[in-house]
């Protein structure tokens, strides 16, 4: 196959070229260092991403997720403009005769009345940097879009961008760039979430009010990262307002919403709490039938962060996100409840060793866990509970040797505790205890990567990831024969680390300046992936469990190389850019015909395995200023799948291949106080299996399947709108209230979610064809206040 | 587990609304289907060959003129069509299976169905347990369902025995009244399969419940007849609900995929071979004022 020849010769490149660092960070000038931190002069926050810009050199450099910036210049005189979307930009002159600290306060640009001024040269940052298959949202824009319910959800809003997909309607897991819902690797403050969905994945866990800054990674995934095989989303939570008290209400159909943040010490410390619930049970409690009253339907998040900053060098985050779903029916004689849930929790601290040396240390904890349980009175007992636990250290090191290199090193290390399922159950007056065995692992890794710049014109950014597994006791290993029948298990003690799985993810990614407005970019990236989520459903159910790499399961591993053209369009005001890429992935589960997940010890010879591959090409246009803002994108793709055992070992098209995408989103301020907004999105059938005729066999006429994912339902497509009044405070910068009227799926399209096959009531012989839609339109109306 | 699926089902559907929708399906593509068996009994025993139908079809094709052989390794036995019943085929001479032995079933079709002619099976003959005993009869129950009481007949049909020794048995359970089978479709078939666990298990169970008592009536004779199966044949018997459902709407289950056969050549069905022990009871009258 090519892409391995191809990988041969980048893995010697990578080697190469880490052995050339010495070289080319030494041989530079010497000069000294510029840096400082990037914040929003209203409220303290940090900005991630800023750009600051060196108009004598043309080049500069971004700000990280902790709005630090560094780089360093030879003596003389420069002009440096620090610029961020929605801010005035702000330039400086600088004598450069020292090493200096400049920390800038950039202010707010009315977005909604005034033009903003752009500034061409800045817009090349975007076609300089590495950086492909990435896409930024920041809350602005979140908060722009028609949501359903009225519920702005960022994990919708991603489906909307190229290159990421969902089998369904309503789930929240998403496939990104041909990759299953379990190879996303979710970060929110740098801790895993799990299970990102709420009430089945009609919503995502994130409370965009609590959100700064969101950014999703699908093709090369920076070396610092890693643990899955297909994209990463880095959600960073807001640190809390260092200048004053401030909040947020809101109001909306189905929840209600309150943030509040301020200063701790002003300027050097802050906190914000913000909080969100679902109330639909709350008009239960009006009933006076007690079997209504008592029962629940709800989510709750809590997102909870306070800063410090120690001293100049020193600063302290401490963030944490607790939220639950909660089902509970409750009769006299009858209980059933629900629950599950995700706690985060990090603790960060933010050490500069010197003004060319930031570090970020990270203590992290990461848990989902549900809970299963009924009751009938006398007669029967059941509770089922399961729950993951991750605690993980990490230590992040940037050090801005000079303007062309940028080194990252670091390490990580997390110990996974799967407490898989324990069921027990009480009938009549048998008394029942169903264990699966708890799993343990540790996964290591270590990094280094280099960013490193030359002329301005071709930008390089590779790196080497080394990752590693091992399961260790005391769990129960069972062992399997080549037909995965059971042959036994072996014991292993507390401690006892009995299966390692290690390698290497090189990472490498370039961008090279083909003109003033145009660059091309290439990046090649190898990741590993040791969780999988024990799941045969399309969008994930609370209860799938995930699994770490064992005896029996092999780490999974993906290729992916793409390469882009993007163009900055009329000043910078368009950006647009096509990306090719292709995938192979190995390793892949899947499971066999008729695969018994749910509280099965012997979950693993339930498992098959294969190969995956997945190609496309995506097209993107966007505009982010200006009174329309907005993006077009397009993908053409295509993903496969291969497994032993599954559709008589032949490819197949994954459950979450769309040929078709379309998506197409336009903001538009219409006059000083008002905003529209309107989503149209379309995208080929999901696919799945139909019969292709019955049989009668024994008097029971039963259907036979050709192909797996042989068929597609019809195609899907849907038109959201949303109209949003602001007060008048928002014109002068004080308190205001913003109306928001939305409406999703306008022209009523009846989106197939499946179609059965049953024999007609009354001709038995006749088989029908039932689809089933979720959604007609559904309006929605919210009220939030920003005092 | 069904109530979990169900409660998850009834979330998610809480919006959905169904319609019936035009399908396109093509009804060119047929497959050939085998319904045979062979057990250790002396008779003629069947094969049944018929031809898979399409979403409007409303009545199955039956496959005639095939010629069937049957190959113990050494012997082989030819089949005769039934002039009566189109696509019944029999055994030429009455025969009897031997536990232990593979047996082969060859079917040459008079054309192809889906590319082929030739279809093949081949299935073990298992060693079945004898029961023990076999107790039926005519039995009144009151049940309370959150205070609505109800008082029923019923004819039930309890068995005892000890399944064998060995590891990985899968036994099927037929009943028959007065020689005339009652469980004549796979979803009044019974099923017990040993694991570790469960090995030479002591099987005391009613088996069979029949609250419509005209099918069965007192001083009938009926008789409970164990079959050995394969382990293929189980997993049919296990799977086929949920592929005839498509899968469920979350998909719990899994995409839909056919269910077991032993026919090669992408045919459908089963050959069943099965050891068969049996024992009978007359039916006599339990209940408490009789």
């Amino acid at each position: 196959m090519q892409i391995f020849k191809m990988k041969k010769t980048i893995f010697y490149l990578l080697i190469f070229l880490f052995l050339n660092i010495p070289n080319c960070l030494f041989s530079e000038e010497k000069g000294y260092s510029i840096s400082g931190f990037v914040k929003d002069q209203s409220n303290g926050e940090d900005l991630i991403g800023a750009v600051i810009y060196v108009e004598e050199l043309k080049a500069g450099t971004v700000t990280n997720v902790y709005g630090f910036y560094s780089f360093s210049l030879p003596e003389g005189t420069y002009t440096i403009t620090y610029s961020y979307l929605g801010f005035k930009p702000y330039e400086v002159t600088v004598i450069v005769d020292e090493n200096k600290t400049i920390n800038v306060e950039l202010t707010t640009q009315n977005e909604i009345i005034d033009e903003v001024v752009i500034v061409g040269e800045k817009k090349q940052e975007r076609l300089r940097n590495t950086e492909m298959g990435v896409a930024k949202l920041n809350n602005a824009t979140i908060n722009k879009i028609p949501a359903l319910f009225g519920e702005v959800d960022v994990i919708k809003i991603l489906k909307l961008l190229p290159g990421v997909m969902s089998v369904g309607e309503t789930g929240s897991g998403f496939n990104v760039r041909g990759g299953a819902a379990d190879q996303n690797l979710i970060l929110l403050d740098e801790a895993v979430v799990y299970n990102a969905s709420h009430l089945l994945g009609l919503f995502s866990v994130f409370n965009n009010d609590a959100i700064k800054d969101l950014k999703l990674y699908k093709g090369d995934i920076p070396a610092r990262y890693g643990g899955r095989l297909s994209s990463l989303i880095d959600i960073r939570m807001k640190d809390g307002n260092q200048k004053e008290y401030r909040g947020n209400i809101g109001i909306g159909l189905i929840s209600s919403r309150l943030t509040f943040e301020g200063p701790i010490v002003k300027d050097k410390g802050a906190f914000i709490v913000s909080g969100r619930r679902t109330y639909a049970d709350l008009f239960l409690k009006m009933s006076s039938d007690e079997t209504i009253k008592n029962n629940k339907l709800h989510f709750y998040d809590l997102n909870l962060k306070a800063n410090y900053k120690l001293n100049d060098k020193n600063r302290l985050f401490l963030s944490g996100y607790f939220g639950r779903d909660v089902f509970v029916f409750d009769a006299s004689d009858f209980y059933m409840g629900m629950n599950w849930g995700n706690k985060t929790f990090t603790a960060r601290l933010n050490h500069l060793f010197s003004q060319k040396l930031f570090s970020n240390t990270s203590f992290i904890i990461s848990d989902y866990d549900y809970l299963l349980e009924a009751d009938l009175t006398d007669l029967l007992e059941f509770k089922w509970e399961s729950q993951l636990k991750d605690y993980t250290i990490k230590s992040d090191f940037g050090y801005y040797l000079n303007p062309n290199n940028t080194v990252r090193f670091g390490v990580i290390a997390t110990y996974h505790n799967f407490f898989t399922g324990d069921a027990s159950f009480e009938w009549d007056s048998i008394i029942g205890d169903f264990r699966l065995p708890n799993n343990y692992a540790l996964e290591y890794s270590l990094y280094l990567s280099n960013e490193q710049k030359f002329r301005n014109i071709l930008t390089l950014n590779y790196g080497l990831r080394f990752s590693m597994i091992q399961n260790i006791g005391p769990t129960k290993v069972f062992h399997y024969d080549e037909d995965y029948e059971n042959t036994g298990f072996t014991k292993y003690e507390k401690g006892e680390i009995f299966n390692t799985y290690a390698g290497l993810e090189p990472r490498l990614a370039l961008s090279y300046l083909a003109t003033e407005k145009s660059s091309i970019k290439a990046s090649y990236s190898r990741t590993r992936q040791y969780l999988q989520l024990a799941s045969n459903s399309n969008g994930g159910t609370p209860l799938d469990i995930w699994i770490p790499a064992s005896p029996n399961i092999k780490p999974q591993i993906s290729d992916q190389v793409a390469v882009g053209y993007f163009r900055n369009i009329s000043e910078g005001r368009y950006e647009t850019s096509v990306e090719l890429y292709y995938k192979s992935m190995r390793n892949q589960i899947d499971f066999k015909d008729y695969a018994e997940l749910m509280l099965n010890e012997l979950i693993e010879g339930e498992l098959r395995f294969g190969v995956a591959k997945s190609y496309g090409a995506e097209f993107l246009i966007r505009k982010d200023e200006g009174k329309l803002t907005g993006w077009i994108s397009y993908t053409l793709s295509k993903a496969l799948r291969q497994i032993e055992g599954v559709n008589s070992g032949r490819w197949y098209n994954a459950n979450y291949d769309k040929p078709h995408d379309i998506s197409i989103v336009m903001n538009y301020s219409l006059a000083k106080r008002w905003g529209v907004s309107a989503t149209w999105v379309y995208s080929t059938g999901a696919p799945f299996t139909s019969p292709g005729g019955f049989y009668d066999f024994n008097n029971e006429r039963i259907p036979w399947y050709s192909d797996r994912n042989g068929d597609r339902l019809p195609d899907y497509h849907r038109m959201d709108l949303s109209i949003s009044r602001y007060s008048k405070g928002i014109i002068e910068g004080k308190s205001y209230g913003t109306l928001n009227i939305s409406a999703y799926n306008v022209y009523l399209r009846k989106n197939v979610a499946l179609i059965r096959f049953e024999a007609d009531e009354n001709n038995p012989d006749k088989m029908n064809a039932i689809m089933t839609y979720i959604f007609r339109i559904i309006p929605s109306i919210s009220y939030s206040f920003k005092f | 587990m069904k109530n979990i699926t169900i409660f998850l089902i009834l979330l998610t559907f809480l919006f959905a609304c169904e319609e019936t929708i035009e399908w396109e399906v093509d009804e060119s593509i047929k497959k050939m289907v085998v319904d045979a068996s062979l057990t250790n009994e002396l008779k003629q025993h069947p094969v049944l060959l018929s031809k898979s139908r399409g979403f409007g079809e409303e009545s199955t094709q039956m496959i005639q003129g095939a010629s069937i052989e049957l190959s113990d390794g050494t012997n082989t036995f030819n089949y005769v069509e039934d002039i009566q019943n189109p696509g019944l085929y029999y055994t030429e001479n009455e025969i009897a299976g031997e536990i232990g032995i593979t047996y082969t079933l060859d079917i040459e079709l008079p054309y192809e169905i889906s590319g082929y002619t030739n279809y093949s099976a081949e299935a073990t003959m298992y060693p079945v347990f004898e029961l023990d005993s076999v107790i039926a009869s005519y039995e009144e129950e009151t049940y309370d369902f959150f205070g609505y009481i109800e008082t029923y007949v019923y004819c039930g049909v309890k068995i005892s025995g000890t399944e064998l020794e060995t590891i990985g048995d899968r036994y099927i359970f037929k009943l028959r009244n007065n020689g005339v089978l009652l469980t004549d479709s796979l979803d009044e078939l019974t099923f017990f399969l040993d694991d570790p666990s469960m090995n030479n298990f002591e099987l005391v169970e009613e088996l069979f419940f029949y609250e419509d008592t005209t099918e069965i009536k007192l001083n009938d004779t009926v008789t409970v007849e164990v079959h050995s199966v394969q382990d293929a044949f189980l997993d049919l018997l296990m799977y086929y609900p949920q592929a005839q459902y498509g899968g469920d709407p979350l998909g719990l289950s899994g995409p839909p995929a056919n269910v077991p056969t032993n026919i090669s050549n992408g045919g459908l069905g089963f050959f069943v071979v099965s050891a068969v022990s049996s024992k009978s009871a007359i039916v006599f009258d339990n209940r408490p004022d009789k």
